[in-house]
């Protein structure tokens, strides 16, 4: 096969040229493989890559609607259901809440095209999440050749800290996906600036690039404004900044993100979504919801220790060695801004560093190609191990605490999974509660997926009135007796979920359940850990009916009441 | 003698003997119902026009008769120089309260001419008479706007008096005023009484009717004081705090509903109607009476109408309200203003014009009502739905509450009122939001796509 890359067109012209080009790339990459077969080069790597990458799919796509959705998921979700028209969802989701709206819009289009589902976000996140894969290819080819990008694939396709978060309709799977390759752009336009045979066109090209993917990254969660400083950072020490090409950075960056902001400043006034002011002030004024050492303690053993190792020795590496090579530089700081901007932020996650997981991979990557390369027997058998040892602890990880298993007594952090008993409660509300009944829970997650899965308005104890504290999208219930003694609420809502962390709100749940008579109409049990390390099926939501008791005696009419 | 049958007599003494099975009466006494409704609750709350809390609600449904278009009238229609009024919204859910006696309401209706509001208001000593043309709407009464958007909103109602509170709760229990045959001398006519007198009432009631043919009832009592009754000189005079008793329910009145303890025991405290519903042992016929939730001035409306919402939710949520019939009404005039003035069918009335609402699965949805009704018409409904003898003349002739019914449609399933009633479109259409979000976001998508890929893959050829 001929690797003519011009294309016999009856397109005149450029359009021509640049559907050739196009499709050039793929045509070498079947040539190649064509050229292996008939070589018989088809080895064993090959078929452990490809057995690799089949399992990583079948990890990331297999059994999503097992648990129901979680809060951030529903909410999510619900704003791509109002974005895509489908009935019943504008009342209770609006449309411009806390975040830009990449991810929502683009899963609105899957709504439209595909029809609405509960699951439908979960997918899209993974195919950002198998696109991710591709760019941590291409990242780790580029640090280090193509085994290494091939073994960053691996990694990464095996991490459960990758799987589990790019399961969930959540918006850090295309955050993460254009965080990679904005730090790949940068990446091939230090490169450009180094090469002599590069055109300006293809500086101003990456350039662009960079802006482009950041301001894509930052079109999927706000929190990928740090972009801007990696960029800049990166191309300080490595005395790569260029006041011109950053315009051009900043204008691609600009141009990305202004139709956002101008939508949030031209549109229809939002309607129970709170002004971008009123979130930016939540956001920098809201407390923090884990101690310091959260992501210690809760996140860093989804990588594994042996990858937390190799990252830990590639930090190091390049330490000794960014000077020397702007790619190591990049990578540092792309690594290290965002574990120190998650780390001093108040408000933490367990979904939150995945961005840096394709980063950590293709480092980890990148590590082991270098020893394997060092040409000594003794370094290249521990390479080897290593990299055996790396991706089957990850695989072993993701056997017994990934998402495919019933881990029920870990979701209680938000990012991790859906919510067990979540979405039959809900159901079970949409089936049994009359319509326009009221609920109260103890904090806004449950009720997120209640009005999700059922279309009833929930509101939450947990919500302060202070504005400096409470998320804008919600109404504060400013006197909850009031409204329970005049029988305005018909359900309280209790799950062990936000029980646990806030149990001063869930005490005084339980309070109003023994004021107001409550009767247990629905549990939903899930499997939980006891104190005693045993497994225990326990009622994780519990649904009380507290309707109207009457006021009885109250006072009398002043004037007897004698008309 | 002997005496044989021919074979040919046994099918005719068949014939017979089934025939004669038909007229005995049904065994243990519990007549159905003729219509699919087995359990009625009635609600009366106290002192509202029409106009007072539906005035505005043909902005929402243009056929209720509420405030006709630019009306307006005179503070003193004697006087054609007097400032004009009219009618306005209020902002305190609480208010004074008028005076809304027989004298005060005759006044006001004027024979008919219905101009005499604030002239017959400051006549009886209110301050500013104007407050009669006060209303509210569905922001301050939003179970109620609710449920007239959902059920049946009654715009021909009329209290059965041209008086208080008293006689027009004896019409709803007894389809007449008490009057004695003895005459007043200062006025040469019966002695008409406004309170139960000390010796009692003796007049037949509906729940004579109910009890009489073995069909549940029940008289739940806000507020319920077992000795609040005729025998009480205190309340009488109307200085019990539990006084309004007497006024509104007229029952305890009577003295073998105080002093037969069979009776007497289906007079209830009102927390006994909420366990009932919970329970499943609602009464075929249930009359509610409030107390301090009445909606009376100057009790807040805003509780007393969350009150009634929760009598309503009770019966939503039970077992019973696939079956069941919730009529809420209000007794008098209250000192409010309305513009229909009521037929005058006897020497008591018609009265000023209230609002009646009526809840059902089998209500029509969204129907203004506009059937001639009065008090007896709740009367004349339990007579004509369990096949009773009426009372008096009054719900005789009364009209029943079919027109709001659509038995034929398949019952309703229960609903949970709002706390707000919102019928103007949204401030912001999610659809229009939709669309901008939508367009920015695809040109961005494209120009960014399309600029990033070409910029590339120029680069790419530009550096070969």
């Amino acid at each position: 096969m001929t690797t003519d890359r011009t294309t016999p067109s009856t397109v005149p012209g450029a359009l021509g040229r640049l559907a050739g080009s196009l499709t050039s790339y793929p045509r070498r990459l079947l040539c190649r493989f064509e050229a292996r077969v008939e070589n018989r080069r088809v080895g064993l790597m090959t078929l452990a890559y490809t057995a690799t990458f089949v399992m990583t799919l079948v990890l990331r796509f297999i059994d999503m609607g097992r648990l129901g959705l979680n809060s951030d998921e529903a909410v999510y979700a619900g704003q791509a259901a109002t974005l895509a028209g489908v009935e019943g969802f504008p009342e209770d989701f609006s449309i411009f809440r806390a975040h830009p709206l990449l991810y929502q819009y683009t899963l609105s289009l899957v709504f439209q095209v595909f029809g609405f589902s509960e699951v439908a976000g979960r997918y899209l996140s993974a195919v950002f999440g198998v696109a991710t894969l591709w760019v941590a290819y291409l990242l780790g080819k580029r640090l280090a050749g193509r085994t290494a990008g091939v073994l960053a694939v691996a990694i990464l396709g095996v991490m459960p800290f990758h799987i589990i978060v790019a399961r969930q309709a959540l918006l850090e799977t295309p955050m993460t996906l254009f965080y990679v390759a904005t730090v790949y752009a940068l990446i091939r336009y230090l490169d450009a600036l180094d090469s002599d045979a590069a055109s300006l066109w293809t500086r101003w090209a990456w350039a662009f690039a960079v802006g482009a993917f950041a301001g894509l990254s930052f079109m999927s969660k706000e929190g990928a404004v740090i972009l801007l400083l990696v960029v800049f950072v990166t191309t300080l020490v490595t005395r790569h900044f260029r006041f011109g090409h950053s315009i051009i950075m900043m204008g691609a960056f600009a141009a990305t993100v202004l139709p956002h902001l101008l939508a949030l400043r031209l549109g229809p006034k939002s309607e129970g979504g709170g002004g971008w002011a009123e979130y930016v002030i939540w956001q920098v004024a809201r407390p923090a919801n884990h101690p310091i050492t959260f992501y210690l303690n809760n996140t860093w053993v989804y990588f594994g220790v042996p990858l937390a190792i190799l990252t830990v020795i590639g930090l190091v590496m390049i330490l000794r060695r960014y000077r020397e090579n702007p790619h190591l530089t990049a990578m540092l700081i792309a690594i290290v801004v965002p574990i120190w901007f998650f780390q001093i932020w108040k408000v933490k996650g367990f979904h939150y560093p995945v961005v840096i997981a394709p980063l950590v991979a293709a480092l980890g990557a990148w590590v082991l190609v270098g020893w394997w390369r060092s040409g000594d027997r003794s370094v290249r058998g521990i390479a080897t191990i290593t990299a055996v040892l790396t991706v089957a602890s990850l695989i072993w990880i993701t056997a017994i605490n990934g998402p495919i298993v019933d881990n029920s007594h870990r979701v209680g952090d938000a990012g991790y999974s859906g919510i067990p008993g979540g979405r039959e409660a809900a159901i079970w509300l949409a089936e049994n509660a009359p319509e326009g009944s009221r609920m109260l829970g103890i904090g806004p997650s449950v009720g997120n997926i209640i009005r999700w899965y059922s279309d009833h308005q929930t509101s939450a104890l947990s919500i302060s009135p202070n504005p400096l504290r409470a998320n804008p999208a919600y109404t504060p219930v400013r006197n909850p007796d009031f409204e329970l003694r005049w029988g305005l609420i018909e359900y309280l809502v209790y799950d062990a979920y936000s029980a646990a962390r806030t149990p001063h709100f869930a005490n005084r749940l339980l309070d109003f359940v023994e004021r107001y008579g409550g009767e247990i109409v629905h549990e939903e049990f899930a499997p939980l850990i006891g104190a005693d390390g045993n497994e225990y099926l326990a009622p994780v939501i519990r649904i009380y009916r507290v309707g109207p008791v009457g006021i009885d005696p109250t006072p009398a009419d002043p004037d007897g009441g004698i008309g | 003698m002997r005496i044989t049958f021919k074979r040919s007599i046994w099918p005719v003494l068949l014939v017979v003997g089934v025939l004669l099975l038909g007229l005995v009466p049904t065994v243990a006494g519990a007549q159905e119902s003729k219509v699919p409704i087995d359990t009625l609750v009635v609600v009366m709350q106290e002192d509202r026009t029409f106009n007072n809390y539906f005035g505005t609600y043909s902005s929402v449904s243009p056929e209720a008769n509420g405030w006709p278009e630019g009306f307006q009238a005179r503070r003193d229609p004697a006087d054609p120089d007097s400032e004009l009024v009219v009618p306005y919204k209020l902002t305190e859910t609480r208010t004074v309260s008028l005076p809304h006696s027989e004298k005060a309401m005759r006044a006001a209706y004027n024979e008919g001419r219905m101009d005499s509001f604030v002239v017959a208001a400051e006549e009886f000593g209110a301050e500013d008479g104007a407050l009669a043309y006060g209303y509210y709407d569905g922001t301050d009464i939003p179970f109620y706007w609710q449920l007239a958007d959902e059920f049946v909103l009654a715009d021909n109602w009329f209290s059965s008096v041209l008086g208080p509170s008293f006689p027009n709760h004896l019409y709803l229990f007894a389809g007449t005023r008490y009057a004695k045959t003895q005459l007043d001398p200062s006025t040469g006519e019966p002695v008409r009484y406004d309170s139960a007198p000390a010796e009692g009432m003796e007049l037949d009631t509906i729940f004579d009717r109910l009890e009489e043919a073995g069909i549940s009832w029940k008289v739940y009592i806000q507020g319920y004081q077992e000795d609040v009754t005729y025998e009480n000189a205190e309340a009488r005079a109307g200085l019990h705090p539990q006084a309004s008793q007497l006024i509104w329910v007229p029952l305890v009145g009577i003295p073998r509903f105080v002093h037969d303890p069979n009776l007497n025991s289906h007079l209830v405290p009102l927390a006994e109607y909420f366990d009932d519903a919970r329970n499943g042992e609602l009464p075929a016929v249930s009359f509610i009476t409030p107390s301090g939730l009445s909606e009376h001035p100057p009790g807040d409306l805003t509780l007393g109408h969350y009150f009634a919402a929760d009598l309503l939710e009770a019966l939503m949520l039970s077992e019973h309200w696939e079956s069941s019939a919730y009529v809420l009404t209000w007794d008098e005039w209250g000192g409010f203003a309305d513009h229909v003035p009521p037929p005058q069918v006897d020497a008591d009335g018609y009265g000023l014009r209230v609002p009646g609402l009526i809840v059902s699965p089998f209500a029509k949805r969204g129907y203004v009502d506009h059937t001639l009704y009065d008090h007896t018409s709740v009367l004349a409904t339990i007579e004509d739905w369990w096949d009773l003898e009426p009372l008096a003349p009054r719900d005789a002739n009364a009209n029943t509450f079919t027109a709001a019914f659509d038995f034929t449609q398949e019952p309703r399933p229960p609903l949970v009122l709002s706390t707000v009633y919102d019928q103007a479109p949204p401030e912001v259409d999610p659809a229009q939001q939709s669309a901008t979000v939508k367009s920015a976001y695809a040109l961005m998508m494209i120009a960014v796509g399309a600029s990033t890929a070409l910029a590339l893959v120029v680069a790419r050829r530009r550096s070969t």
